[in-house]
């Protein structure tokens, strides 16, 4: 009798911890982070193989896949040392650039998955057609002008 | 026997009722077919297709739920809205806050390219003593009969020679030979006119009916009043007859040279003498008059070759003190694509030297466009730069280079930002190029 009681406790106690044992093994997953993909194209619609990414506390600049434009992660690492993980409901900004274009910076709410967003940056417009030419002047010498007579 | 305690069925059935908290899911759970954010640009709501869509359950054609961020149907495997993981952000297009709805602005047209200058013609003088005639021409007439590979022969008469030469179609006149007339042996063609050798005018081509007695100044123009070669544009058009008087191309007087240097209408031998008192003059100021007539003129006659030429000698060799000599030259350099770049650097930074000599607002605009130039430069060097890095073999080589071009750039685009902030001028562009090249407002910001 005693036995089997003592039985009984022992799988409740093993029933009640099972999910305890289960949350417990969720955060492990968390820690790596949700993967968050950044895909950067043109006015066109075409991968910008030189743009760059950059959390605006960040050192450190990250190149996109020169042949998709892409940049995937699931954390950055900050210059203070800490780790800015990609949780799901996070708002995480970025600041994206590629010489010749104008930068962007993008606030994006991290979702549980499929984190794919598309940013397209407008180009800078060099335009030197507004400067005036200067006309050219002919080498002339200059007459000297006559001096008065200093007085006697 | 009787079973013990333990197994009996009410004991189960406390263990089991015990058990089940343990077991029982969570709303976590349900996150799967209830998703929180299930628009694919990470939003709670969305319009897909002119339909709003949310975290509700969707149906799919018979009816029966699926999750809000299915792709396919779990039974009839046809797609739902989210298919594409790659849709983009969905636009607002209404008016917002009781704001009016402005217009679509209209793009701009694409600028089109100039045309190639059509080769400069040989000046004809006007001679006043000289007058001009136009006969023979048939008027405003459609040509009805079109050129051919076969070289036909045109008789030409020079005054010069008192000779009736035999040359075949189109080819090209000795410059200073006078010619008075042009028999085409087909018979359809015989004008004495006032037009420039160089004109370009097609065989059998009717003459329109002319009697100025100025030269024609634009090849340009007499070219569009001419009907196209349709049949065949490898065909060598005809050059017209031209009746000049006999030529001074001495360059002692500079000054008297100036009109026509300002018009490009320099002789080819007034130019050969110009040339010579460049090279053989011992004053360095003199040789910077003569050259300076010679670019004029080549500018004026649309010569850009030619000009690039003489500005790159008259810079290098003989004087770089001008500014605006300098302006000028890297201004064209920067229109030439970003293999110039150094070089509109270079010259941008002479002129940058002198700048003192300009004042008031040609001092503004001058050196506001100046610090732009070589902004720009620098930038296309440093998208050079990373490119090559990027799409080519990548090296520490390429990538200190692509540094290097990116700190440049960043230099001379805070340095242009601090002069338009200075004089109180357009800052839009160079704030973008400040901020692309150092990836850092505030570094552009700052004061």
């Amino acid at each position: 009798m005693r036995s089997s009681m003592l039985l009984a406790v022992l799988v409740m106690l093993v029933g009640l911890l099972v999910p305890g044992v289960a949350a417990a093994a969720k955060p492990a997953k968390e820690t790596e982070g949700v993967p968050v993909r950044v895909i950067v194209l043109d006015a066109e619609r075409g991968p910008i193989s030189t743009a760059v990414i950059r959390h605006p506390l960040e050192a450190d600049r990250h190149r996109v896949n020169s042949v998709d434009g892409s940049w995937e992660a699931s954390v950055l690492y900050m210059p203070d040392g800490s780790e800015l993980r990609f949780t799901p409901g996070m708002t995480l900004e970025l600041e994206i650039s590629a010489p010749g274009f104008m930068t962007q910076v993008f606030q994006y709410q991290v979702r549980k998955r499929k984190n794919v967003v598309e940013l397209s940056l407008p180009k800078i417009e060099m335009d030197d057609t507004t400067i005036e030419e200067p006309v050219i002047s002919f080498g002339r010498d200059l007459p000297r002008e006559p001096t008065e007579a200093p007085p006697q | 026997m009787r079973p013990p305690k333990l197994f009996r069925p009410a004991s189960l059935a406390i263990l089991a009722a015990l058990a089940l908290p343990a077991f029982a899911a969570g709303w976590s759970s349900f996150e799967n077919t209830f998703p929180a954010l299930p628009c694919q640009d990470g939003w709670a709501g969305c319009v897909v297709d002119g339909s709003g869509h949310g975290p509700g359950a969707l149906k799919d054609a018979a009816g029966r739920p699926l999750p809000a961020d299915a792709r396919f149907g779990w039974f009839d495997l046809k797609p739902t809205h989210n298919l594409s993981a790659f849709v983009s952000l969905s636009a607002y297009s209404g008016p917002i806050g009781g704001e009016v709805v402005a217009p679509e602005p209209v793009a701009a047209p694409e600028p089109v390219a100039a045309p190639e200058p059509v080769a400069a013609p040989e000046p004809a003088v006007a001679d006043a003593s000289e007058p001009t005639t136009t006969a023979g021409s048939r008027g405003g007439g459609t040509p009805t009969s079109t050129p051919t590979n076969t070289v036909q022969p045109t008789a030409v008469a020079s005054n010069t020679t008192s000779t009736t030469t035999t040359t075949p179609v189109g080819t090209m006149r000795p410059p200073n030979t006078p010619t008075t007339a042009t028999t085409s042996t087909t018979g359809t063609t015989s004008t004495t006119a006032s037009t420039p050798v160089g004109t370009m005018r097609p065989p059998n081509t009717p003459t329109t009916t002319t009697s100025t007695l100025a030269p024609t100044t634009n090849p340009t123009q007499t070219v569009a009043a001419t009907p196209p070669t349709t049949s065949n544009p490898t065909t060598p058009p005809v050059a017209a007859a031209v009746k000049t008087g006999p030529t001074d191309d001495s360059c002692d007087d500079l000054v008297k040279l100036e009109p026509a240097a300002m018009m490009g209408t320099l002789r080819v031998g007034q130019t050969k003498c110009l040339e010579g008192r460049v090279n053989s003059e011992s004053q360095q100021t003199t040789k910077d008059k003569v050259s300076r007539l010679m670019i004029t003129n080549a500018e004026a006659a649309g010569d850009k070759g030619n000009w690039e030429r003489l500005m790159k000698r008259h810079l290098e060799d003989i004087d770089r003190s001008d500014p605006d000599l300098c302006f000028k030259y890297a201004l064209h350099l920067s229109r030439g694509g970003s293999g110039r770049s150094q070089g509109v650097i270079r010259w941008a930074d002479y002129s940058l030297e002198n700048k003192a000599k300009w004042s008031g607002q040609t001092y503004k605009t001058r050196v506001f466009s100046l610090y732009k130039l070589r902004a720009e430069a620098a930038q296309r060097l440093w998208q050079d730069a990373e490119k090559e890095f990027a799409e080519g073999e990548r090296s520490d080589e390429k990538e200190a280079k692509a540094a290097k071009y990116r700190g440049q750039a960043k230099d001379y685009a805070r340095e242009w930002l601090d002069y338009a902030k200075a004089s109180a001028q357009d800052t839009k562009t160079a704030m973008a190029l400040c901020v692309s090249s150092s990836g850092n407002r505030a570094f552009c910001e700052g004061g």
